[in-house]
Parts: C-alpha cells; sequence; structure tokens
C-alpha cells in the first residue's frame, strides 16, 4: 500500500483548519498543523511533510511570507535544503489588499511557492490541486 | 534556485500603516466568511454524510449569500483603491462572445427565480478573445444582480449589445432595460451617491453596488448611466473598453 501523503497545513484559523482536516482525512492524507509561522518552524522537522498549505496574516502581516523564505533561501538557511521539492500551497484571502498578484508572482523569484489559491476555496478544488501538487 | 527578494517594494508596501489597517479589516471579514463557505461546500459534498436534496437548498442559499458578502467586501476594498488611483489595472484574456453566454445563462437562472423574464440582443459580428480588464466580468455581474432585484416579479430585463470603435480599443456599449423602478433622471443620479440614501422604493441605491459598477467602469476608461425608461422602468447605458487601458 502506499504510503500516505502527509499534508501539514499552516493557518490560525482554526475552524478553517478543522474543515480541511475532515476533508483531507477522509480523501485518505495524513494531517498536522500549526497555527502560526513561528509554530510551523518549530515543528516542520518532526512533521516531514510532503506538502505545505500556508496562510499568510497569521501572528503578524507577512508571517507566511517568513515560512516562505526560511523553506526556499537556502543560502541563509542551508538546514531547509531537505525541503526542497516540498510544495507549498498558499491560500489566504489577501492577495488583492496588497500590492503582490499572487496568482502571478507564484513560482517566481519573488514568490517561491508552488501554487496559489485565494480564499473561499472550494474543497474538491483543494484536492484536485494538492494532488497535481503531489504527483508532478 | 528559486528565491525570495526581501527588499522588493511590493513586499514593503504591505508593512505601511495604511495598508496594515486595510489589510487586518479586509481579511477579518473576509477570513470569517470564507471559513464559513468552506464549511458550507464541505457539507454539500458529503463530508458528513449524504445531504438530502431540501437539505442541499438551504445550504445553497447561505453559500449564496456568503459569496454575495464576499463579493461586497472586494468591491468595497476595490472602490478604496479606485479612489486614490492605486488599484492595478490587470489584464486577461476575454472572449466577448463566450463571455455573454455564460452571463446571459446566468442572469436568466437568477432572474427566473423571481420570474423575471430576460431577453439577450448582441451584434452578430462580437470580437474574438482580446485582452480586458477582470473588472468588465465583475461590471456585468453586479449590475445585473442590482438590476434583476430591482425589476418587479414578473417584469422583463432586456440588453442590447453593440460593438462601438474599429481601434485598438473598441467599446462594449449595452443598454439594459429594466421593468420596475422608475425614478426621475435628477434622482436616478443621486443612485452614485455615497453615504446617501435615496428614497424609499428606489432599490437602486441600495449599498454600494452601482457606486462600485460607475467607479470601476471609469476607472478602465468606460462609464455608466441610469436613466428613465418612460412607462416601465430603468434602462442603464453601460460602456466598457474592451481592452485595458493605461497598462
Amino acid at each position: 500500500m502506499d504510503k500516505k501523503a502527509r499534508i501539514f497545513m499552516v493557518d490560525d484559523d482554526t475552524d478553517l483548519v478543522d474543515i480541511v482536516r475532515s476533508v483531507l482525512e477522509a480523501a485518505g492524507y495524513e494531517f498536522a498543523s500549526a497555527s502560526s509561522a513561528t509554530e510551523a518552524l518549530d515543528i516542520i522537522d518532526n512533521i516531514t511533510p510532503d506538502l505545505i498549505i500556508l496562510d499568510v496574516m497569521m501572528e503578524d502581516l507577512v508571517a507566511g511570507f517568513r515560512v516562505v523564505n526560511q523553506l526556499r533561501n537556502f543560502e541563509l538557511f542551508p538546514q531547509n535544503k531537505k525541503y526542497e521539492n516540498v510544495s507549498i500551497l498558499m491560500m489566504t484571502s489577501i492577495q488583492q489588499q496588497t500590492r503582490m498578484k499572487f496568482s502571478g508572482d507564484a513560482g517566481s523569484r519573488l514568490l517561491p511557492i508552488d501554487a496559489f489559491m485565494e480564499k473561499p476555496v472550494k474543497p474538491r478544488l483543494l484536492l484536485e490541486k494538492i494532488a497535481e501538487l503531489l504527483h508532478r | 534556485m528559486r528565491r525570495p527578494a526581501p527588499d522588493d517594494p511590493s513586499i514593503d508596501g504591505v508593512t505601511t500603516p495604511e495598508y496594515r489597517l486595510i489589510n487586518h479589516f479586509f481579511h477579518d471579514f473576509k477570513g470569517g466568511l470564507s471559513t464559513v463557505i468552506m464549511c458550507l461546500d464541505a457539507l454539500r459534498d458529503g463530508i458528513e454524510g449524504a445531504v438530502t436534496p431540501g437539505q442541499d437548498k438551504w445550504l445553497e442559499k447561505a453559500e449564496r449569500n456568503c459569496q454575495h458578502l464576499v463579493s461586497l467586501i472586494d468591491d468595497f476594498r476595490d472602490l478604496t483603491r479606485m479612489e486614490d488611483s492605486s488599484h492595478q489595472l490587470e489584464s486577461e484574456p476575454l472572449d466577448p462572445g463566450a463571455m455573454f453566454e455564460r452571463l446571459s445563462t446566468r442572469v436568466a437562472d437568477d432572474a427566473s427565480r423571481r420570474r423575471i423574464r430576460t431577453a439577450f440582443d448582441f451584434v452578430d459580428d462580437l470580437p474574438g478573445p482580446r485582452a480586458g480588464s477582470p473588472l468588465v466580468g465583475r461590471i456585468l455581474e453586479r449590475l445585473y444582480g442590482v438590476l434583476v432585484d430591482c425589476t418587479r416579479t414578473g417584469g422583463l430585463v432586456q440588453t442590447t449589445v453593440r460593438i462601438e470603435g474599429t481601434g485598438p480599443v473598441p467599446e462594449l456599449v449595452l443598454v439594459i432595460e429594466s421593468e420596475g423602478v422608475e425614478s426621475d433622471a435628477e434622482l436616478l443620479d443621486t443612485v452614485f451617491d455615497k453615504f446617501r440614501q435615496t428614497g424609499a422604493g428606489l432599490q437602486l441605491g441600495r449599498g454600494y453596488t452601482m457606486l462600485f459598477c460607475r467607479a470601476a467602469a471609469r476607472y478602465i476608461g468606460g462609464d455608466l448611466q441610469l436613466a428613465p425608461w418612460p412607462g416601465r422602468g430603468t434602462r442603464a447605458d453601460l460602456r466598457l473598453p474592451l481592452a485595458t487601458t493605461g497598462t
């Protein structure tokens, strides 16, 4: 039997995390979560995720960007090179509140994530996106 | 290797006090609603077991109303940005023919819930796919929402669409007539005033939707005017450029 993929969700909205947990576990994924960027970076080595679902605004306005920076800037954080192939799916409602065009910037030098989805996200579309990211 | 650029001005921009304030305001409203919508979606998808048609009907109503609130938040946010000219004009592929096919179907579905009739009359030669502002679709969606809402039960919403201009930025010209609310021209113009109740019965003046539609149309180089449809109701004249200007 295939190993279950492990999804690590970083979001401070505990109700949303509960929903996504239910949806993903029902679809056969393992699930873990953290409610802040600081907590995520503290525990990620214990989680060893296959994919990260990441919010942006948590304990501060750019908390999610800080996680991306630490997980993708291998010069500053060489210990995180092991996460190079772990997909980051940014899921946030703040795209339009900022000057950034997340969907256009995803995958760029400015925003080195693998995909972006703006909340609200339909559970079915989230499952499709996760499957796509895990199998590419 | 992919690396972030922490010195990029677009990241600095989100840390200014104004952006902090506006980010938190919209984030808190939209975040909560997004969670509700995902709950409703998950229930409708059967996360807790099969949903009966009756249950699904109520869940759909709740979801549709939450989506409407999300749309209002987006409009209000973008309106604030248009007012200080900081809303970024983007461009996306736009296929007028396909857009109107989808729009007319959706408007007809929405209208039929209230036994309102719709009629669309298109020119045969709508231009093919081209660049356009994402605001075009939003303006049309919002405008029809209000016009259908203020049409009397059993009434008619009729649209004629034509293209004017042959240059690089032809205009989409729509005349949309709605049977129901008829007001004089002066009063109709107050519909676009902020923070003004336009009088009992003039449902066109509810909220910020018409204000958003005109502001957005003008922001991309078009316009929206309202006029009486004598003896019948209200007429909206909408002009929208079919290629993004100013980019």
